[in-house]
């Protein structure tokens, strides 16, 4: 069991994914594009939210902290800056 | 000796500085966890976000462009971004979906951060373009 988190908008939101695999970085983008158009988050449905949408985000992957054993997958912006791409 | 560095400060109202945090590079400021959840519990306080390019350019890069994009994205609103250099300052404000307009800071415009940026990046500040002998 994981847990996705989505910041979207100003509003950071959860996702219980059933599926307990190794998601790709792309995965987890095309699962958060399809949940947020479907109305899956509360306060965060887009049905016409771009394919692309999350294209300059990274993907955050760790242990809960909550000692559940579970996983949270944090779907957030890229953050680097400079004036060469690090 | 002072070694040039990238620095970031997160801007509130009043261009008071949140917080800041620098690399140990010249030429980049790597992607970085703690950085976004600092921007996330600042989020209501932050009105611009700037950062040094020690040895140029006075531009926005490839790279400040798309983390611009993605941060304007996640936050909901827009964001004045700001690239402090050693000849000067360019700022804009990135909006969703539209691209930016940035304009150059006159030199006696600029924020007192700016000074405070360059010297955390061990920048000399405002160099001339041109020595005496030259022109």
């Amino acid at each position: 069991m994981a847990v996705l988190n989505i910041t979207y908008n100003g509003l950071s939101a959860d996702y219980p994914l059933d599926v307990d695999m190794n998601l790709t970085d792309r995965d987890v983008r095309r699962i958060a594009v399809e949940v947020v158009r479907s109305g899956g988050l509360r306060g965060l449905s887009i049905a016409n939210l771009p394919e692309r949408a999350f294209d300059d985000y990274v993907v955050d992957r760790f242990d809960a902290r909550d000692g559940s054993g579970g996983r949270r997958i944090y779907l957030r912006p890229k953050v680097p800056f400079g004036a060469w791409s690090s | 000796m002072v070694k040039l560095r990238e620095v970031l400060l997160l801007i509130g109202e009043d261009d008071v500085v949140l917080w800041s945090d620098a690399s140990d590079s010249p030429v980049a400021l790597p992607d970085s966890r703690a950085r976004w959840e600092e921007i996330w519990s600042r989020r209501a306080q932050i009105v611009e976000i700037a950062h040094s390019h020690p040895v140029g350019p006075q531009a926005f890069s490839h790279e400040d462009e798309t983390t611009m994009a993605a941060l304007v994205t996640a936050l909901g609103r827009p964001i004045t971004f700001s690239v402090v250099a050693p000849r000067g300052m360019v700022r804009c404000t990135k909006k969703l979906d539209e691209d930016p307009v940035v304009i150059l800071v006159e030199s006696e415009r600029e924020p007192w951060w700016a000074s405070l940026l360059r010297l955390a990046s061990a920048m000399t500040a405002n160099i001339p373009e041109k020595t005496p002998q030259e022109e």
